[in-house]
């Protein structure tokens, strides 16, 4: 059934990794990165008297840190470009042509890019942080299977968001200017770059409405284990109601916008 | 019947300013100006005909060929192809077509092209003995042995067109959509494709519509024309019944001893243009040939006898121009002057 999805994947994938040195470019950014982030987060520990009011030691945000960059793996590769491109340039009329479903095949072309991103970003920073930089790892199994599954959840979330961009295409045929946008979004309100517990309560209460913690903020806090195992269930429906509702979100657009098609080009 | 549509019509909403707002007033159901891209096309076309679907641009072809295959609904009429509706079993009837537009390419350009076609053979779902058997076949028919393993990005334009053919064959459609598949390619690639386009339609009882601004494709694969304008059909039928729509006639060019020109004879039939040691004669009927020939040979030593067919390219060319899709009358015969 969905063979001809994971053969997407994977041409996807060889797509990703067809340029060996751009490979080896990415993998060394992202070890210096790793290295970076570290520093900064030692030195601003180290040298500010209020590393206990946040409730994190040096060590716990060192792990959220590495694992943040671990995730922005599944996240970061777009698909942005690509489907606002296929709609300015038209060639969306081929994908509406094949014998599958659309949302469903851009979702495995997202995968086959992510897998892209697990050589290139998960692989060396596993290796690099066991070798040299020790984090904190779960010894729970439980935890274990539930942060990798919240972040297959996290995965169809940052997927519909991105698509959601990418369709607007339609309306503004330009939307390189949204997915800047989006990417602010996260970045701020999902706690990739900073733990949401450091806001005020006031946008702590608001960031625990919307999806974008279930990009990084949920699956960081099971991993760095400040949710306990009792809370775990309710992390992810939270995050599964907004997967399902942003994908019919998603699916009701392509509907919408199938039907009033102008294709580029004549 | 393969293909039948029954007043198929679909209509654009046009806003003056073509701003990016232009999707975002088509929501917000602004008024706007309609256009009638395809107005009222029937269509019937059996399985295994070749047709050549022309038209001027703008005229409503590829709008059409969106319609045939699935992408866009139209506002009105009823299509059915393969006894499927086209938009409504978009999955089950892709399975069964195949389409190539010219313009756009369906092959993954960093990687080799082979890789493109295993995609399609897991996206088509085809047995692999059926997949290897076929694109053997087709490696073998397009001359591609050279280039098949290379990235598709190092290709020239004609082995990539190759390429296409085969990306838009592979899973064995039995119906073929081409927009424009010669554009753009040199006489030899050109060449090599018409055959096998030929082949496909011959041997693989492949259905195929055709659209091109190439009528050299025309000329040799079409034998059935569709001739669409301004979204309606202004003519269907037999390639040579086109020819009678416009007032072209054969023209039966007679080359003479140049001392001849200058005696300057009276000809019984008179010559619509002289040029150097030519003449050129207007031919309405075969009949008429051996007796201008025969009638000149009085008169000239003729050196050599050209005929020449009017081109499909000038009978579109005054179409277009002219608008007028009427059959013309045909030319009255020029009485001999001296019978």
């Amino acid at each position: 059934m969905l063979k001809k999805y994971w053969a997407l994947s994977r041409i996807v994938l060889k797509n990703n990794t067809v340029y060996q040195l751009d490979l080896l470019a990415r993998i060394v950014t992202t070890l210096v990165s790793v290295f970076a982030l570290r520093q900064v987060w030692t030195a601003l520990f180290t040298q500010s008297a209020s590393s206990g009011t946040i409730g994190m030691s040096l060590d716990l945000m060192l792990t959220y840190a590495t694992i943040s960059m671990i995730l922005q793996a599944f996240y970061g590769p777009t698909i942005v470009w690509e489907i606002s491109q296929k709609i300015m340039d038209g060639n969306i009329v081929q994908d509406f042509q094949r014998p599958w479903d659309f949302q469903t095949s851009i979702l495995f072309r997202a995968l086959g890019k992510i897998f892209a991103g697990v050589i290139t970003v998960v692989i060396p920073i596993a290796v690099v942080t066991c070798l040299f930089f020790p984090i904190q790892l779960p010894t729970s199994i439980v935890t274990w299977m539930t942060f990798l599954l919240s972040i297959l959840i996290g995965i169809m979330i940052n997927f519909s968001l991105q698509f959601f961009v990418g369709l607007l295409s339609f309306v503004f045929v330009e939307v390189w200017g949204f997915e800047i946008v989006l990417g602010l979004v996260i970045a701020f309100f999902s706690g990739k770059i900073i733990p949401i517990a450091m806001y005020p309560e006031f946008l702590q209460n608001l960031i625990h409405l919307l999806p974008f913690r279930g990009l990084f903020d949920i699956p960081l806090s099971i991993f760095v284990g400040t949710v306990a195992p009792a809370q775990y269930l309710d992390l992810l429906i939270f995050q599964g109601i907004w997967a399902v509702i942003l994908m019919l979100i998603v699916r009701v657009m392509i509907r919408y916008f199938q039907r009033l098609l102008v294709v580029a080009g004549g | 019947m393969i293909i039948q549509a029954k007043h198929l019509t679909r209509d654009f909403k046009i806003y003056k300013a073509r701003s990016s707002f232009h999707m975002l007033n088509q929501i917000l159901r602004r008024k706007g100006e309609i256009k009638r891209v395809v107005d009222g096309v029937d269509l019937e076309i059996q399985e295994g005909e070749f047709v050549g679907y022309l038209g001027p641009n703008d005229a409503g072809k590829s709008t059409t060929i969106k319609m045939l295959s699935g992408v866009l609904q139209p506002t009105l009429g009823e299509i059915s192809v393969l006894g499927l509706n086209p938009s409504k079993d978009r999955k089950k009837y892709a399975q069964q077509i195949g389409v190539l537009y010219g313009q756009r390419t369906q092959l993954w350009w960093d990687l080799p092209l082979r890789d493109s076609f295993d995609l399609l053979k897991a996206i088509y779902n085809i047995p692999q003995t059926d997949f290897t058997k076929r694109l053997h076949r087709f490696i073998e028919l397009l001359d591609m042995h050279e280039f098949i393993n290379q990235p598709v990005r190092q290709l020239s334009l004609g082995q990539r067109m190759k390429g296409e053919m085969v990306a838009a064959l592979i899973h064995n459609p039995r119906i073929l959509f081409l927009d424009e598949p010669t554009i753009g390619l040199d006489v030899l690639a050109k060449d090599r494709i018409q055959e096998f386009l030929a082949y496909i339609n011959k041997e693989e009882k492949v259905t195929v519509m055709l659209t091109s601004h190439n009528m050299d494709d025309v000329e040799r694969l079409c034998k059935r024309i569709i001739l669409i304008d301004q979204g309606k059909v202004k003519f269907d039928g037999a390639k040579d019944a086109l020819r009678d729509l416009v007032k072209q006639s054969k023209l039966l060019i007679l080359e003479v001893a140049a001392g001849d020109m200058k005696l300057n004879h009276p000809l019984p039939y008179a010559p619509i243009k002289e040029e150097g040691n030519r003449l050129f004669f207007e031919v309405a009927d075969d009949a008429e040939v051996s007796q201008i020939i025969a009638a000149s040979a009085q008169s000239y030593s003729i050196l050599k006898v050209d005929i020449e067919e009017p081109k499909i390219d000038s009978v579109l060319k005054e179409l277009y121009l002219s608008k007028n899709y009427q059959a013309a009358p045909r030319r009255m015969v020029i009485e001999p002057i001296n019978p």
